[in-house]
């Protein structure tokens, strides 16, 4: 699903959206498991949740806002289809070998990536409604690091260091409108993913070889839950639970040094089980519709990172992390518009989030300035987003520039 | 003559006492040698004897318990050599596994030490002589006969990994500690040694780096000290106080370097624990273990200049390097550090021999070069590499503490002979 940055021209609709801006990642740490940008991965935003600061516990838009809470299926037209594409622009200061004592740079690096990241629908059945989707839940690429030294034009020495990996999530919603008020939802996700870290080494000077692989495979199970509390017909909330979970990893390695002349061959090999204790999340949501046209959105979720436990092949890991909250906010106004002969609807969202990380050592955390547009012709809708992060804490200025297309299809417009 | 009495009395050491029980099972029980006669050789070849190899006048087979029984009943004398190459029996260790294979992590390191001390509270005490950088524990494991008490014997100090990737550096140190251990009440020359003297093993002084050097990555030298320039690392190596950066080529004032020194002598809280650990006590010898090179190194490291004490430790070294040699028939060179290897300042034995004047080394392990592995070893070498340095590692623990005054090693006499202490020093001794 995911690959590596396109050509530019396949992404130029988006980039001027993004601007300039900064990404993130580890600081002080350089855990191969780190999620690209954030450690805090709630759900899957599309565009419209995106543009409103990542908002979404009160406030369905599409078929990706059960994956955060999933009683606002109930709150979906009847059938709903969404598909969304992002481009991400994280930039790293100090991870695997970069910055940590082996290859150095004056300043943080970009690592950017591109892909199709959801697919989802929904369906309502009376009191009921169902939701299935696909998403991109974690993304572990690091931006590829090369290093070459010669002699006189003769190569010398190299080293390569290389690492992909993302986490997908399957997931299952089902929910019910218990009464005009209030909904509830249940939804469980399965995990997928792996991770694949490389260094290779090159002596060339002494024809030695030294390789460095590892691949991980991920898979874990989880729930979430939430309920849908409208207050008035204005005014609705939201609460929201995912339950923690074991992540768990087929760990395996191969570490080998080779001088083929000398007829050197000494490998050191791995085959473990390991688990990445993931920590329960809970938010609450308010959404607030002061006038026609007009509505705002605000969430905030608790991380019990304090919890988080991970093992690498074999041996417990030492993570140092604190609890955290994170808050978002956004605004949107929904405009008419004749388009080519026709009215339409055009929303325009801006939004801000505070996202802190969990890492204990540095008291690191990223501020989200969030805008986005889109286009509603009735039973199709278009979404573009920007977010634009900056880091603070670890005095590297690191960033973050995330843009996404959201396509959506609505069958019927009646939203309960 | 009394240069051969040590390695005579080692080889008996590492020699099992009494014969071996005969069990009845057909599985390889034991090592054994017999002497290399015509009728031995038929013997062994109407016996199908899995022979290993046939060296000095000794010929070596894997022996099941009816080989013994047939040896026995044939009129054979035997040895029993099983202590001088791999173990029959494997024995247990957390270090399986993992990245890191049959080498030690810190944490696994931390739970064979603790598992050790707790099988052997009669001999072996475990402490903490400080903390690295990133809050680990540096272990020492004292063996002794009383080892909670402090009874001012005299010792000696082995001491690994201060460079990360030097991972055999940890297992050298650590299996002495076990064999001691293990020994201390079946074998009547270990059982001497621990009731006259102190062993001290001190086999991870550098838990921070060894850690990055197996997550991250395998080459890592130096400690995990942020320097201000953005770098990563001190050469602990380079970071003791007698002629610590002397000059720019046994060590560097550059961070980014892998042998910066670090920002003054002692600097590093690795280094300021073994310093601590040695001015406490009246040790009267040091090794400190590195790959690779298969070398055998004493000071100075500092300049191409002998100590007033060359020809002593140059001595001692060869006989260490003969003591190997004997085992497998491995050689180590042996000889100055700096003109041996190349010029090294603020060293770890430059320090310890320089503070105390008692015989100090430096010894590189296998491999011997580059090509053969430079700081790589299989995991199956470990215990070879041990088994081979054991008894060159018993006799200069012998030599320091069973001929205390006499020998011309003690600790006092030798201190007159010691270069002058740093400020620093004199303040901690």
């Amino acid at each position: 699903m995911k690959k590596r940055l396109l050509p530019a021209g396949a992404v130029v609709a988006f980039l001027f959206l993004a601007g300039r801006a900064w990404p993130q990642l580890v600081i002080g740490q350089y855990e191969d498991e780190a999620p690209l940008r954030s450690w805090n991965t709630p759900g899957i935003f599309l565009a419209p949740s995106l543009a409103c600061g990542g908002a979404g516990i009160a406030a369905a838009w599409d078929a990706s806002a059960v994956l955060v809470n999933p009683a606002l299926a109930c709150a979906l037209p009847k059938f709903t289809a969404a598909v969304s594409t992002s481009y991400l622009s994280a930039s790293l200061m100090k991870y695997s070998v970069l910055n940590t004592g082996v290859l150095s740079t004056p300043g943080p690096i970009k690592d950017q990536s591109y892909g199709v990241d959801f697919g989802g629908l929904a369906v309502r059945l009376g009191n009921w409604a169902f939701a299935a989707s696909i998403g991109l839940a974690e993304n572990y690429g690091r931006p590829l690091l090369e290093y070459r030294a010669e002699e006189q034009g003769v190569p010398v020495y190299s080293i390569r260091v290389e690492q992909t990996g993302w986490l997908r999530s399957f997931n299952l919603t089902a929910a019910r409108t218990i009464s005009r008020r209030l909904a509830a939802g249940m939804g469980i996700r399965v995990l997928r993913g792996e991770l694949e870290r490389t260094i290779a080494e090159t002596f060339a000077a002494d024809g030695v070889f030294i390789d460095d692989g590892r691949r991980q495979t991920f898979a874990g199970t989880c729930w979430n839950a939430g309920l849908t509390y409208a207050f008035s017909a204005r005014v609705s909330g939201g609460l929201v639970f995912r339950s923690p979970f074991v992540k768990k990893a087929s760990s395996r390695s191969l570490l080998e040094y080779r001088a083929p002349a000398a007829g050197t061959d000494i490998t050191i090999s791995a085959d473990e089980e390991d688990r990445y204790e993931q920590p329960w999340i809970a938010g609450a949501g308010v959404s607030w519709r002061p006038a026609e046209g007009l509505r705002i959105v605000s969430d905030v979720r608790f991380y019990k990172w304090s919890s988080y436990k991970a093992s690498y092949f074999g041996e417990p890991k030492t993570r140092d992390f604190r609890d955290v909250w994170t808050a978002a906010a956004g605004v949107e106004y929904v405009g008419s518009y004749r388009l080519f002969g026709r009215d339409v609807r055009s929303p325009l969202r801006i939004g801000v989030a505070a996202d802190p990380q969990p890492m204990r050592a540095v008291e690191s955390s990223y501020i989200y300035l969030t805008f986005g547009s889109g286009l509603d012709l009735g039973r199709v809708r278009l979404d573009v987003a920007a977010a634009l992060g900056r880091e603070r804490g670890s005095g590297d200025g690191l960033s973050v520039r995330r843009t996404m297309l959201t396509l959506s299809y609505d069958l019927g417009s009646d939203r309960p | 003559m009394r240069n051969l009495l040590f390695p005579i009395l080692v080889v008996f050491c590492v020699l099992p006492a009494g014969a071996p029980a005969l069990p009845v099972q057909d599985e390889p029980v034991e090592i054994v040698s017999v002497a290399a006669t015509e009728a031995n050789m038929k013997a062994l070849a109407g016996m199908r004897a899995d022979v290993l190899k046939a060296a000095a006048g000794r010929i070596h087979i894997v022996a099941t318990a009816r080989d013994l029984g047939r040896l026995s009943t044939r009129g054979i004398p035997f040895a029993v050599e099983t202590a001088l190459f791999a173990p029959a029996r494997p024995v247990a260790t957390s270090a399986t596994g993992g990245l890191n294979g049959e080498f030690h992590s810190y944490r696994e390191l931390e739970t064979d030490l603790k598992a050790l001390e707790a099988a052997h509270p009669r001999t072996v005490q475990l402490r903490t002589i400080g903390t690295s950088l990133e809050g680990k524990n540096i272990y020492a494991v004292k063996i002794s006969d009383a080892p909670e008490r402090d009874e001012g014997e005299a010792g000696v100090l082995f001491l690994g990994c201060h460079h990360a990737r030097e991972w055999i550096s940890v297992e050298v140190p650590l299996l002495l500690a076990r064999y001691l251990a293990e020994h201390a009440e079946s074998d009547p020359a270990v059982a001497d040694l621990v009731a006259r003297g102190e062993i001290w093993i001190v086999p991870l002084v550098n838990p921070d780096g060894l850690e990055y050097s197996i997550d991250v990555y395998r080459y890592w030298r130096k400690n995990r000290r942020a320097n201000p320039d953005g770098s990563f690392g001190v050469d602990l190596n380079r970071n003791y106080g007698h002629m610590w950066g002397a000059d720019d080529v046994g060590s560097s004032p550059s961070p980014l370097s892998e042998v910066y020194r670090g920002s003054s002598a002692f600097s590093e809280p690795e280094t300021r624990a073994v310093r601590e650990l040695f001015l406490s006590r009246d040790f009267r010898a040091v090794v400190s273990y590195h790959s690779y090179s298969q070398t055998i190194l004493y000071p100075w490291g500092y300049a191409d200049v002998p100590t007033d004490r060359d020809a002593q430790l140059r001595e001692i070294g060869l006989e260490m390097a003969g003591l190997i040699e004997a085992v497998n028939g491995r050689a180590y060179a042996c000889g100055r550090a700096a003109s041996a290897l190349y010029l090294t300042n603020g060293d770890t034995t430059d320090w310890t021999f320089a503070a105390a004047g008692v015989p100090s080394y430096t010894v590189e392990l296998p491999p011997v070069d580059i090509e053969h592995g430079s700081f790589f070893n299989a995991e199956a070498e470990i215990d070879g590499i041990f088994r081979e340095n054991l008894p060159a590692m018993l006799s200069l623990s012998l030599r320091a503490v069973l001929s205390p005054g006499k020998d011309g090693i003690a600790r006092r006499e030798n201190e007159k002979h010691a270069a002058p202490l740093t400020k620093r020093d004199q303040k901690y001794k």
